[in-house]
């Protein structure tokens, strides 16, 4: 089951795993794929967690940012992140921030030395770049004008090319498969950042924001926005699947992402497979998110709005 | 540029790239027909099976299915009143009632043979444009975004046949509609009513098909007639007729498709607009503004145009920027980068791709041609549809409504939302309210609304003194204005 409608990317990942992992599993059984979108993922969400049967015959994919809506105490959640059958992760993401290099800004300080904030465009606040703008906010006492209601991602890098938003945040795999003409020079942005505690070996060069920071408090919170990273494309099923079915779809998957049939169509589709995490990983990570200190959540609340 | 232009034609001819095309081209008919399944959806469902395809078979492939998607949709919402997609709606305004006059076939004619025109009006647009797609494109920003839903939302005006003040609530009515679900500059719920269903906004698939679907079903019932109400009396005014029309008002089928490629240009603005403009234009181009809404078949060949040739005209965001102009096209582009098609300058630089935006160029000139052609031939059968009983046509028309609704989303929520919307449309019927602006005012209030929202956001009120923006003021101005003018002339005409 995919939160989403068909067309997108967890569709596209989904779609690629029911391709290839049935022949992992004893009697090599179809996937059948159904879409079920709406409340960003979230109505998947909860028919994955409450409605579908834990009998290993049903999973799917949400969106990575989920968590974010429990930790809000949003009423309409009906899911627990933690309690979830993680079945495990495709990839994990780095998110960039790029600024126009019109403006001259390739470094956070730049950045603290402009006479006017920048304008940081976006669909809404409380998605991943916005919670990394809002962390950048926060911990490193920048200040951003957010330009929001932009359809997708395509419509504000659209925006950006115009000059109509100065600084956007968005996945660096996109960057490069999508855009690869903005880092051609003469460039049209400058990365300013990568979100994270460290660099992500595909991206040496740039300050990740972990290390930026310096109280124990603002690491924290770097790890739990970055957590959604490392779960890019989350798959999960009921809780309470028996432990041997989970354990079969677990080793399925693993083996799945690793089969030469699945990393070739995957190549063509420019799905990338970096670094995906295995289903007790995730389990473990969705854990500790849940379990943040009431502090730690009362600072990430601050991250969904905007500043007062 | 020259060679990239027939490099493209004879790549398109060649065999396995035109035998992928017409499979394409089957594939969309049958989507194309089946309302509520969009071609967003089966192209979506599609895109494994290009992965062996060479970059210009896929193109055939997906352009063949998605061109003949919007050519056929007007099939349905001419036929049943119910649109094979939602950009297909304005068709159903006078279509329909030229059904139940018994010119089925000559309406059918004139939106099939409309449609040809503003493919081809679309396919020149993005052939014609690629030189100059990337400045053209950026001049646009949010501002003049809104200033065309603005203008969009004032060719209201047109639309209310009988009583503007109508015609407005009813718009205001689909504004509010369009309100519903989260608001995306503070993430609050608006009139969600505690409904997780609700957080996107109503579904408009379920919204158009039973507000204009369910009246007809219930209408056909209590009156038990057949689609055509006129009896076997009635003169069979027949295919060949509606494309003598087209040719007649070619005039009115040029301005529209100019109009539907040039909307199609601005992302997100797309099939919704596109149509409503090109049904307001042509009211409001006609001396005598009280036939439509009764079966003026130039209230068919706008609509019919403007749903082609905005194919056109998206692809050119789609392709130059990788901006898709909609649904489909973002599921193109997801095709695109599959077939390592890099969106950006190099699809419109003859040293490197430019030769495949041709070859979508021609698809569609090509794939166009051939479907409203094989149409053409079928079409006096497929007008026999109306003169079969009531009785036979309700079960399977009704079936149709709410498979279609079900069908987008899987959510149970859309069979619900079909009847609420069913049982609005037939309220609205009844006491003769026009359903066209609520449609008009649900498409266009969220893009009004971000767009003005970013506007402010980010120019202040500097955004109201942009060089095209003020184009636009002024064009609205005069929409508005132009049939009170018109009466007033009218008036001192009759007094002369």
């Amino acid at each position: 089951m995919v939160g989403y409608s068909p067309g997108g990317g967890y569709d596209a990942y989904a779609r690629l795993l029911a391709r290839h992992m049935g022949k992992y599993i004893p009697g090599n059984p179809t996937f059948v794929v159904q879409n079920r979108p709406g409340a960003s993922s979230l109505i998947a969400g909860n028919h994955i967690y409450s409605v579908a049967k834990p009998d290993g015959l049903t999973f799917g994919t949400v969106v990575r940012e989920l968590y974010t809506r429990q930790l809000a105490k949003e009423p309409e959640v009906k899911c627990d992140w933690a309690k979830f059958s993680w079945i495990g992760s495709a990839t994990s993401e780095v998110y960039v921030v790029m600024a126009r290099a019109a403006k001259g800004v390739r470094n956070v300080e730049d950045i603290k030395k402009l006479p006017q904030p920048l304008f940081w465009g976006e669909t809404v606040m409380g998605v991943g770049p916005t919670l990394l703008a809002r962390a950048m906010e926060d911990t490193l006492g920048l200040e951003f004008k957010f330009v929001l209601g932009y359809g997708s991602s395509a419509d504000y890098a659209m925006a950006m090319e115009r000059g109509e938003i100065d600084i956007m945040g968005g996945s660096w795999g996109t960057l490069i498969a999508q855009r690869p003409h903005w880092l051609k020079e003469p460039r049209l942005v400058n990365i300013i950042m990568q979100g994270g505690i460290k660099r992500s070996p595909h991206l040496t060069d740039v300050p990740a924001l972990g290390e930026l920071v310096t109280s124990e408090k603002d690491k924290r919170l770097v790890l739990l926005i970055d957590a959604g990273n490392q779960t890019a494309r989350p798959f999960i099923g009921p809780p309470g699947i028996p432990q041997d079915q989970l354990n079969l779809l677990r080793r399925a998957f693993d083996s799945a992402l690793k089969d030469p049939a699945l990393l070739s169509d995957a190549k063509k589709s420019k799905l990338a497979i970096d670094d995906p995490l295995t289903g007790e990983d995730c389990a473990k990570l969705a854990k500790e998110i849940v379990n943040v200190s009431p502090d730690d959540v009362t600072a990430y609340q601050k991250l969904l709005t905007q500043k007062k | 540029m020259f060679e990239a232009f027939i490099s493209g034609l004879t790549q398109v001819l060649s065999f396995p790239a035109f035998a992928f095309m017409m499979l394409g081209m089957g594939v969309g008919f049958v989507v194309g027909i089946l309302p509520g399944l969009g071609g967003a959806t089966a192209i979506a469902l599609m895109l494994p099976f290009i992965y062996p395809m060479s970059p210009v078979e896929a193109v055939a492939f997906l352009l063949g299915m998605h061109s003949v998607c919007a050519t056929t949709g007007d099939i349905t919402s001419i036929l049943f009143a119910i649109p094979g997609e939602p950009s297909c709606v304005a068709t159903i305004l006078d279509g329909h009632p030229m059904v139940k006059k018994g010119e089925a076939g000559r309406a059918l004619g004139a939106a099939l043979f409309s449609s040809l025109l503003g493919a081809w009006v679309g396919a020149f647009t993005l052939a014609a444009a690629m030189p100059i797609v990337r400045p053209l494109v950026m001049a646009f920003g949010s501002p003049e975004f809104f200033m065309i839903v603005f203008v969009g939302i004032t060719f209201m005006s047109s639309l209310g046949g009988g009583s503007m003040v109508k015609a407005f609530a009813a718009a205001a009515l689909g504004l509010l509609i369009s309100m519903v679900g989260c608001s995306p500059h503070t993430g609050t719920l608006r009139y969600a009513l505690g409904q997780l269903y609700l957080w996107e906004g109503v579904p408009l698939i379920p919204l158009v098909v039973g507000l204009f679907g369910i009246p007809e079903v219930v209408e056909m019932a209590v009156k038990g007639t057949s689609l055509a109400e006129v009896g076997p009396m009635g003169k069979v005014v027949g295919v060949m007729e509606g494309i003598k029309d087209t040719i007649r008002h070619w005039g009115l089928v040029v301005r529209c498709s100019i109009l539907g490629a040039l909307i199609g240009i601005i992302p997100g603005l797309g099939g919704g607009v596109a149509q409503f403009v090109a049904y307001g234009h042509a009211v409001q181009s006609s001396p005598d503004k009280e036939r439509f809404g009764k079966g003026a078949v130039e209230g068919v060949l706008g609509p019919g145009a403007a749903n082609n040739s905005k194919e056109g005209g998206a692809l050119i965001p789609t392709v130059a920027f990788g901006v898709p102009a909609g649904a489909t096209m973002a599921i193109l582009l997801g095709a695109f980068l599959i077939m390592g098609l890099v969106p950006g300058p190099d699809m419109v630089d003859p040293e490197k791709h430019a030769d495949i935006t041709f070859s979508m160029v021609w698809t569609l000139v090509i794939a166009n041609f051939i479907c409203v052609g094989i149409a053409l031939l079928f079409l006096n059968q497929i007008v026999k549809i109306t003169r079969i009983k009531g009785t036979i046509l309700i079960p399977f028309i009704t079936l149709l409504i709410f498979l279609g609704a079900y069908a987008n989303d899987n959510n149970f929520g859309d069979i619900i939302s079909v009847m609420i919307f069913g049982l609005l449309g037939w309220a609205m019927v009844k006491w003769d309210w026009p359903r066209a602006p609520l449609i008009l005012g649900v498409i266009l209030g969220s893009l009004a609304e971000n767009n003005l929202y970013i506007s402010t956001a980010r120019y202040g009120a500097t955004w109201l003194g942009r060089p095209i923006v003020i184009i636009l003021i002024v064009i609205s101005i005069l929409v508005i204005f132009y049939p009170f003018w018109q009466e007033r002339r009218q008036k001192q005409k009759k007094v002369a």
